[in-house]
């Protein structure tokens, strides 16, 4: 399937370029997006396994407030070694910090969903985010979300994309990390939610790499 | 599964970018290897050496001006050529990716304006993103203070951008531009191939709806209305939203109007959520950009709008008082 599409553009290009005749390319298709969690509902289920095959279910953590950080190997923002990785800039080690001091129980997930994206089985996925893991000091568990279901359910669009799940399994905010400067968004939402506040604000347009859906 | 090489991507690039192949055997293998490559195939982790942001995005930058008049507003143009297949992004990547970031240091006194953009393309994933594939041209408005005591000023310009295909990447590079101060009457023309490029970028700016006749814009209730004449053959119009914090246009993004008797007729649903505009005035904008079916290139001009957003209860009320004014084209005498 992968090859038909390519052989029959550049047979349609071929034959422009023959002709001398503009090639008229087809227009871009429009992904539908599945509808995605809500802010205020339940935080969509989830059971996945991470890169040392140990299972994680959001029910696993009920009473406790869960921040998912959607994570991708290969993104510059996400799970590069560049300076704008908050894996290696220190931004996430930063607000692991933070969060710990405002609420000692939260805990933070990195779910990668990039087999679409790279083109790799769950298997050498997990390989891939288990080497970088080592290599850069993540400490999270990276859950393999390998049929890319729970980005579909939560309608994760880049690397990092963000959730924050309040003890009663709702979710709160998602969107962007930070500004890119001094504003972490999850950190804010952390901390309303622990003095039992309103969280504000509940959506940041992401930034980063794009999620693939299969 | 395919395992696509740098090398692979690299000759199956240089083919792309021929205008003319050279033999029918050079046919015949572009045909092959591009089949092979699978036109969106990724720098896969199997690369032994990946490209950098940097290889796959050429830059340069030049003024619009061949030397500097005290007082007189000039653009400095900074042009992106990406390999074939990859993008950089327009300033509302949308669902994904980040916008190019191009910090210009001047001397003091000078006075920058908000980088223009030329109507992006639209590249599909899990949300819409916009962008720029080939080629594009940015340009920054400089202002130079009315009074200059120099014989040259030079400005230094950072570029920074992300570039995808199916994998992101980052790229950087600085540029100067050195310029004489005239005062004279006279100032020698930029070159030939500089001005064809900015008459070519500076045709796909887009044009405001105020510019335009019998155009309009305006909200009824948590919808966006635009509508206006079109003079082209398009069929269609989409609407690339801007990043307004607190106020989403409907997804899947971009939301598409229609075509009817020579008129255009946007209708975009929007999600207000006055918490989620951090700290800023709500309001919506973006561009409504004519297209034809079948095609992947957009039409030019595209018409820029901008809206604000009225908070709290006027919102939803529906009374004529409360609503918040309409945009509309033509001259004032028009309007009346």
């Amino acid at each position: 399937m992968c090859i038909c599409k390519p052989i029959l553009a550049a047979v349609l290009a071929t034959a422009g370029i023959i002709g001398g005749s503009l090639l008229v390319a087809a227009a871009p298709s429009v992904t539908e997006v599945a509808p995605a969690a809500e802010i205020g509902k339940p935080a969509p289920a989830f059971t996945m396994k991470d890169t040392d095959g140990k299972s994680h279910s959001l029910e696993d953590f009920k009473g406790k407030i869960v921040v998912l950080e959607w994570f991708c190997p290969t993104c510059p923002y996400s799970g590069g070694n560049g300076r704008r990785s908050i894996h290696n800039n220190g931004a996430v080690k930063e607000l692991a910090k933070n969060l710990k001091a405002v609420d000692s129980d939260v805990v933070y997930l990195l779910v990668d969903s990039s087999t679409a994206k790279m083109r790799m089985s769950a298997d050498d996925l997990a390989k891939k985010d288990a080497e970088l893991k080592k290599a850069i000091g993540i400490e999270s568990p990276i859950l393999i979300d390998a049929d890319t279901s729970v980005a579909k359910a939560y309608g994760a669009k880049s690397t990092p994309h963000m959730f924050v799940i309040d003890a009663d399994g709702i979710l709160r905010y998602h969107g962007a990390f930070s500004d890119q400067k001094k504003t972490n968004y999850v950190l804010g939402a952390v901390k309303s939610i622990k003095a039992g506040g309103t969280v504000e604000p509940t959506y940041v347009k992401q930034w980063g790499c794009g999620v693939r859906y299969q | 599964m395919f395992k696509t090489t740098a090398r692979w991507l690299d000759t199956v690039d240089s083919l792309m970018t021929l205008s003319k192949p050279a033999s029918p055997i050079g046919l015949l293998l572009g045909l092959f290897l591009t089949a092979c490559a699978c036109f969106d195939a990724p720098v896969s982790a199997q690369d032994p050496k990946p490209p950098s942001g940097a290889d796959l995005v050429g830059t340069s930058a030049f003024a619009s001006v061949a030397a500097v008049r005290p007082g007189e507003p000039f653009q400095v143009a900074v042009r992106y050529r990406m390999k074939p297949h990859w993008h950089i992004y327009w300033k509302n990547a949308g669902g994904s990716g980040q916008p190019p970031i191009l910090d210009l240091k001047v001397p003091e006194g000078f006075v920058i304006g908000p980088v223009q953009w030329p109507t992006p393309e639209v590249f599909p994933g899990a949300d819409a993103s916009y962008g720029y594939a080939g080629e594009v041209v940015l340009l920054i408005p400089v202002t130079p203070p009315d009074r200059l005591d120099v014989d040259r000023v030079s400005f230094k310009l950072d570029l920074e951008w992300l570039v995808c295909r199916r994998v992101c990447l980052f790229g950087n590079r600085e540029h100067l531009i050195e310029l004489p101060v005239s005062t004279g009457a006279e100032v020698p023309p930029i070159s030939e191939s500089h001005q064809r490029l900015l008459e070519h970028w500076r045709a796909r700016l887009p044009r405001s709806i105020r510019t335009i006749k019998d155009a309009g814009a305006r909200l009824e209730g948590d919808r966006l209305i635009v509508e206006g004449p079109i003079e082209s053959e398009a069929d269609v119009v989409w609407f690339y939203p801007d990043d307004t914090p607190g106020v989403s246009p409907a997804i899947p993004s971009p939301v598409k109007g229609r075509i009817d008797a020579g008129r255009f007729l946007l209708d975009v649903p929007l999600t207000i959520s006055p918490e989620n505009a951090l700290g800023g005035p709500l309001r919506v904008a973006g561009l409504v950009v004519p297209r034809k079916t079948g095609r992947s290139s957009i039409m030019i001009p595209s018409i820029a709008i901008e809206l604000p957003i009225p908070v709290g209860d006027a919102f939803s009320s529906t009374t004529d008082q409360d609503k918040p004014p309409p945009v509309r084209g033509g001259t004032p005498s028009e309007r009346r």
